[in-house]
């Protein structure tokens, strides 16, 4: 009895401790967002007489600021364009692309589909001389358009790969029977492969959205011209331009910047926590 | 031409025999021949054509630039040779310590990220209800923009407003106080600090994604044998866990030689170049100081250094990647 007792007493100790482990885990990683939720609606006067304070009259005043001196309203629309057009044109190559090295036997297969693959494994930060290079000689430097096939080009691979783990999954018998039936290759894939794998192509298509959206480096090399910034490279530039220490219309814009992912994590949490697990490099 | 092979090839083989072989017909015929033939190739070309334009061309040039010296904009390049290799590692110290850098980023994701997942993956797997908002909390610096972090964190360790400060003299250790990342001392760490918060999330998705895959009916057996919570997670989670820790720790190299957002916003390097990490100071000498030549032969150093990881990469997961 009271061996059973002393067990569970330190059962819930230990229960206990756990919690307030977890509590503290959990209040470090949302206290930065939510100090930056709250500052947001403060003035700067407040901020600096006192940090931890609560605004004494909330506005939206600093969103507007933000949106309108801080360019964050073209900046989105540009983000959109960029990352949706990208988006686009990746779910539409790499899907076929996977279907062909995956389940099309043909010469050069396993060349092809190492080729495909191979930009996952290297880092773009190596080659951004020659790629500034390229979209010059292309005339791209500071368009969108340089940057969509930028971006299409380096997220490619893991797109790719990530639609060949699903396309081998898929049972032999499926291909035979439509084979029998008489169906090319490519009636075979838009007819029966591409349906089944739009799950899959949906999971890419939002990993890729979050990746393109939040991506600094090709932006910060390749756009030259405020009027054509994304979100991010956008946030960097109000941070240090004229508008270098009014902090508080900054932590609105860096809230603006953040919504339309936060929005997605929080209708796809399992995909897309489901689609990074796959494997994962930190960029 | 696709479609014209689409709507042809719908016909039935005797109805394509009895065509009459005009050499319209004829080169028709071969091409939908071909086009059917070779539908892997085709298939696989738009991707191709990105592959080789934006990755494999690019690379060539990297390797070719790197030889020369050369400003972006003069028409005369200057062939030299290694000697931007031989300046890299015998006359650049910035570049030494950014190698450095990246290799403390490594070890020290390594060693700070891993354990925490692991017992954060547990907990959350073993407490459903709690463990589905945690999960959902650390998570989410991952989906916001590494440029909104860090000036999040940017503003955390501000010397005039900034929480952590603030935090320190609350709990009476304010003599630790201090402006974080202008402080030579501290910069290094305050950005790990930063890293970890951001990437706690999926290294611990990556380990919960693990467990997972592992058969329920093993811990139960587990249980019926009578193994408490601690056995159990040290016999059976983490021998099962050995192969993706490997993983992880790799990815975590590999991920440093990728690392510039957060640095580049939050010190640029500095304070005194002792933050840099080779990508930073990559194109600090591509685009700053406007030497391409060296910002290339940086670049083949970062890519032959994390191809050697990447190798490992593929060996140890080999089972789920190249098939």
């Amino acid at each position: 009895m009271n061996v059973s007792r002393k067990m569970v007493l330190r059962r819930r100790a230990r229960l206990f401790g756990l919690a307030v482990v977890l509590l503290i885990i959990s209040i470090i990683m949302i206290y930065p967002l939510f100090w930056t939720l709250v500052t947001a609606f403060k003035t700067n006067r407040e901020l600096f007489l006192d940090p931890w304070g609560l605004p004494s009259n909330p506005s939206f005043e600093n969103f507007l600021k933000a949106i309108d001196r801080g360019n964050m309203g073209t900046a989105i629309v540009n983000s959109l364009i960029v990352s949706l057009g990208s988006v686009f044109l990746i779910s539409i190559i790499a899907p076929m692309a996977a279907y062909a090295t995956s389940r099309i036997d043909f010469r050069l297969r396993s060349a092809v589909s190492n080729l495909l693959i191979a930009g996952f494994f290297i880092a773009p930060h190596a080659v951004l001389v020659p790629l500034l290079l390229l979209l010059r000689d292309m005339g791209l430097v500071d368009t969108h358009i340089g940057l969509i096939l930028s971006y299409v080009g380096w997220n490619l691979p893991f797109a790719i790969l990530f639609m060949k783990a699903f396309f081998v999954s898929i049972p032999g018998s499926i291909q035979d029977s439509a084979r029998i039936d008489g169906l090319s290759k490519y009636m075979m894939y838009s007819k029966i492969m591409l349906p089944l794998a739009l799950p899959t192509i949906l999971t890419v298509a939002i990993i890729m959205f979050i990746g393109i959206w939040n991506d600094f480096l090709f932006a910060f090399i390749f756009l030259r011209s405020p009027s054509n910034f994304t979100v991010p490279i956008n946030l960097l530039n109000f941070t240090t331009g004229r508008y270098g220490n009014d902090y508080v219309a900054q932590s609105a814009a860096v809230l603006i910047s953040a919504v339309p992912t936060i929005t997605l994590y929080l209708v796809f949490a399992e995909r897309i926590r489901r689609g990074v697990s796959f494997v994962t490099f930190g960029r | 031409m696709q479609n014209r092979g689409f709507c042809h090839l719908r016909r039935s083989s005797l109805e394509t025999k009895l065509e009459s072989q005009t050499t319209t017909f004829f080169i028709l015929k071969k091409l939908r021949y071909f086009i059917d033939r070779q539908a892997g190739l085709l298939m696989s070309l738009p991707a191709l054509i990105f592959a080789i334009l934006f990755i494999l061309y690019p690379l060539a040039q990297m390797f070719y630039l790197s030889l020369f010296r050369w400003n972006f904009v003069s028409p005369n390049m200057f062939f030299v040779g290694l000697e931007n290799f031989a300046r890299m590692f015998f006359n650049d110290p910035v570049y030494l310590r950014s190698l450095l850098n990246v290799l403390l980023l490594a070890a020290q994701s390594s060693a700070i990220q891993i354990p925490i997942g692991v017992a954060m993956a547990t907990i959350i797997i073993r407490h459903r209800r709690v463990g589905r908002a945690i999960w959902a909390i650390i998570f989410l610096p991952y989906v916001i923009s590494s440029v909104a972090v860090s000036l999040i964190w940017t503003w955390m360790y501000n010397p005039y407003f900034g929480s952590v400060n603030g935090f320190l003299q609350f709990i009476g250790l304010g003599f630790l106080a201090r402006p974080w990342l202008s402080d030579i001392n501290t910069a290094l760490i305050a950005i790990f600090g930063t890293v970890n918060w951001i990437y706690i999330g999926l290294t611990t998705t990556m380990i919960i994604a693990t467990l997972r895959s592992i058969p329920p009916s093993i811990f139960e057996s587990a249980r019926i044998d009578g193994l408490s919570g601690f056995q159990e997670f040290r016999k059976i989670t983490l021998p099962l866990l050995k192969e993706l820790i490997v993983v992880l720790v790799i990815i975590d190299i590999a991920g440093a030689f990728k690392f510039f957002d957060l640095i580049w916003v939050m010190t640029q390097g500095g304070p005194s170049d002792t933050t840099h990490v080779t990508t930073t100071w990559l194109y600090r000498a591509a685009f700053r100081a406007s030497e391409p030549g060296y910002g290339a032969a940086i670049g083949v150093t970062i890519f032959i250094f994390s191809f050697v990881i990447v190798q490992l990469l593929i060996k140890f997961t080999r089972s789920r990647l190249t098939r």
